[in-house]
């Protein structure tokens, strides 16, 4: 079955060890929700599976082939907490460089189609990272990664994108973090926590309370 | 080496390749008067060039921090966006002095 997985992460950010074997994966048709406290390495978890930090050792294995760099195989996405495409690209031309495939599904969305000639600049922060969002979804890739999708998203952005990643993860793995922990658990068919530089399967919130991630543990 | 590349390459990196073209059109403007007769001037006008790439190398680096995920996700990375602009601004400087020389008895 097609799968992305990263195995045996260590990275040491100079004396300080952020992560340590690591393991995450993610399936096609499955959405993997990735929680965990602020500095505890999700975002750079992330970094490293697409290959713009290099960890110390890692084994990234993109449907059965072994790469150095996840966006190497050409079957990856990733958004990252900054601004993904240029401030002088349209949008109309940024459909057609990161999603030909599925620009008749893109135009189909109002803020797409209301922005197709606008350049990112002249949009809003939050109409732009909602517009890199669905670019990233709607991508040709068969995986993607979001950082932080739904912060400064309204509800209804955020709602909005929800339902596009279920329409589309029938053909498509995504791997999400974010800080708005209740929409993480409502869209992850799975739960991974970064707690103590390592990973943990988590089967519930209680779970989550457990590890210290969520108020409430008392000993 | 693509087209394709060339196209998503000079969208963003539109600065760095117009640069290159005017500095190849002035080294090639030194060629034309005798650069290769007159070991100064031949010196001055690979100086010129070679100074124009460093440039360029430093434009790019200018660009690449707010656009390397953006290139990333579309498989690119760093060393074959910068081989490729290096590649065809020496295939545009050789079309520049070919076409020169070619018209030198005209000029």
């Amino acid at each position: 079955m097609p799968e992305l997985f990263i195995d045996s992460v260590n990275h040491w950010f100079g004396e300080r060890e952020i992560l340590s074997s690591v393991y995450i994966n993610c399936k096609i048709g499955e959405v993997t929700g990735l929680l965990g406290r602020n500095g505890c390495g999700k975002s750079t978890l992330l970094k490293i599976i697409f290959g713009s930090i290099k960890p110390n050792f890692k084994y990234l294995n993109i449907n059965d082939k072994v790469y150095k760099k996840g966006y190497q195989s050409k079957n990856l996405s990733y958004l990252p907490q900054e601004d993904l495409v240029p401030d002088q690209i349209k949008v109309s031309i940024a459909i057609d460089l990161l999603c030909p495939k599925n620009r008749a599904a893109l135009l189909k969305i109002d803020l797409i189609s209301k922005y197709l000639n606008t350049k990112f600049h002249e949009l809003s922060g939050g109409e732009r990272r909602f517009i890199e969002c669905l670019l990233m979804i709607y991508s040709d890739n068969q995986y993607v990664l979001l950082d932080e999708p739904f912060s400064q998203l309204s509800p209804l952005f955020v709602e909005e994108l929800k339902s596009h990643i279920n329409q589309v993860k029938i053909s498509k793995g995504f791997i999400i973090t974010d800080h708005y922990y209740k929409s993480i658990l409502g869209i992850s068919d799975r739960i991974v926590l970064l707690h103590n530089r390592c990973n943990y399967a988590i089967k519930n919130e209680g779970e989550l309370v457990l590890h210290g991630y969520l108020p409430g543990f008392t000993a | 080496m693509s087209i394709g590349l060339l196209k998503k390459s000079f969208l963003i990196y539109k600065p760095i390749f117009f640069w290159n073209i005017l500095v190849s059109i002035l080294t090639s403007y030194l060629f034309v008067l005798k650069g290769f007769a007159m070991t100064d001037l031949y010196s001055l006008s690979l100086f010129i060039k070679f100074t124009g790439w460093v440039s360029s190398i430093g434009i790019y680096f200018m660009f690449y921090r707010s656009t390397a995920y953006f290139f990333k996700n579309q498989g690119m990375g760093f060393r074959s966006i910068l081989r490729n602009i290096i590649l065809y601004d020496w295939i545009i400087f050789s079309m520049i002095l070919f076409f020169i020389f070619l018209c030198q008895n005209f000029l």
